[in-house]
């Protein structure tokens, strides 16, 4: 007999699943930090509305897109895209660790491309004696010079064979 | 009902849930929102064991097409305004929820009950030391005010 009465609360109570904006059932819900329920719509709306620094608006504690997490519910199908009419939902965080080594290596390149010479030097420092004599650099101005350009192409060509794969 | 507008949806819910449970000491006047659902006026009586016990007040809610995103704008009106240091002659609240503090998630129930507490917790009745220059250059609309909450024992 107690359980069919809380089966009945349960269901009913349908005040627990609204959205703490609209009043309605949340739609495309998801929840702050603080456990606070919204729309996404609403919640987007109000994060534009206050955009430098926004606040949960039920407890003030801070929220932003990286704060929120959405609820998915199992029939939760969407036939048709939200994000044709609000922005979409913050999805769970992924990170592609090749798109993060090629990023780097890119942007590693770049920076040779630009201090050829600089960062050569450094990076064969590291085979040679940590006191090379001082006047084999004086010396090898121009030797350093032709250097300096050739890895400077080695670099440029790098940097189109990173673009076109 | 869809094709009402989302500040019109929320507001009849507001609405519904405030004349299915009132909060005590707070009436509305159903006919003054059948004509118009983006002003509402609101009674409110002064709490017993209150400097305003047995007094009636009138508060205005007007609703932009932004609410809940942006707050109400909320006066006394009436022949009886209350006499407290937040209160201006001309019926404009210095209250900080109904300007920076607004929040989506307040309500007109949460505005009312804000109110009454600050009538309640009034110990002198007395009108806010600027009120004679204030109620002269102030915008008709609270909201334009620069309000300042230097005191908030009341």
């Amino acid at each position: 007999m107690s359980a069919e009465i809380t089966f009945d609360m349960d269901t009913k109570d349908e005040s627990f699943y609204e959205c703490n904006i609209c009043l309605d059932t949340a739609q495309n819900a998801v929840v702050s930090m603080c456990g606070h329920l919204f729309c996404w719509s609403c919640l987007h709306q109000w994060i534009l509305t206050q955009p430098d620094h926004t606040v949960c608006p039920v407890c003030k504690s801070g929220v932003d897109r990286s704060k929120v997490i959405p609820v998915y519910g199992r029939n939760d199908k969407r036939p048709e895209d939200p994000r044709n009419k609000t922005p979409p939902r913050p999805t769970g965080v992924w990170s592609d660790y090749k798109n993060d080594v090629e990023c780097g290596l890119f942007l590693y390149l770049i920076f040779c491309l630009f201090f050829p010479y600089g960062s050569l030097s450094f990076n064969l420092n590291i085979d040679e004696p940590l006191n090379p004599a001082p006047d084999h650099d004086i010396g090898d101005g121009q030797n350093a010079l032709l250097l300096s350009k050739l890895f400077l192409y080695v670099t440029i060509m790098l940097i189109i064979y990173m673009i076109l794969i | 009902m869809s094709s009402k507008s989302p500040s019109e949806r929320r507001l009849h819910k507001e609405l519904m849930s405030l004349i299915k449970e009132p909060p005590p000491g707070v009436t509305i006047d159903t006919e003054s929102v059948q004509q118009n659902l983006s002003e509402w006026k609101i009674n409110i009586k002064g709490f017993e064991g209150t400097l305003y016990e047995g007094e009636d007040f009138q508060l205005l809610f007007k609703f932009n097409n932004k609410y809940p995103f942006d707050s109400p704008e909320v006066t006394f009106i009436g022949t009886n305004i209350p006499v407290h240091p937040h209160v201006y002659s001309n019926g404009h609240i210095c209250l900080s929820i109904l300007t920076e503090d607004w929040s989506p998630a307040l309500s007109v129930q949460s505005v009312c009950l804000s109110i009454a507490s600050m009538l309640s917790s009034c110990r002198e009745k007395k009108r806010p030391p600027d009120n004679t220059l204030y109620v002269k250059t102030c915008n008709k609309n609270p909201k334009k005010t620069k309000w300042w909450y230097h005191d908030d024992s009341v």
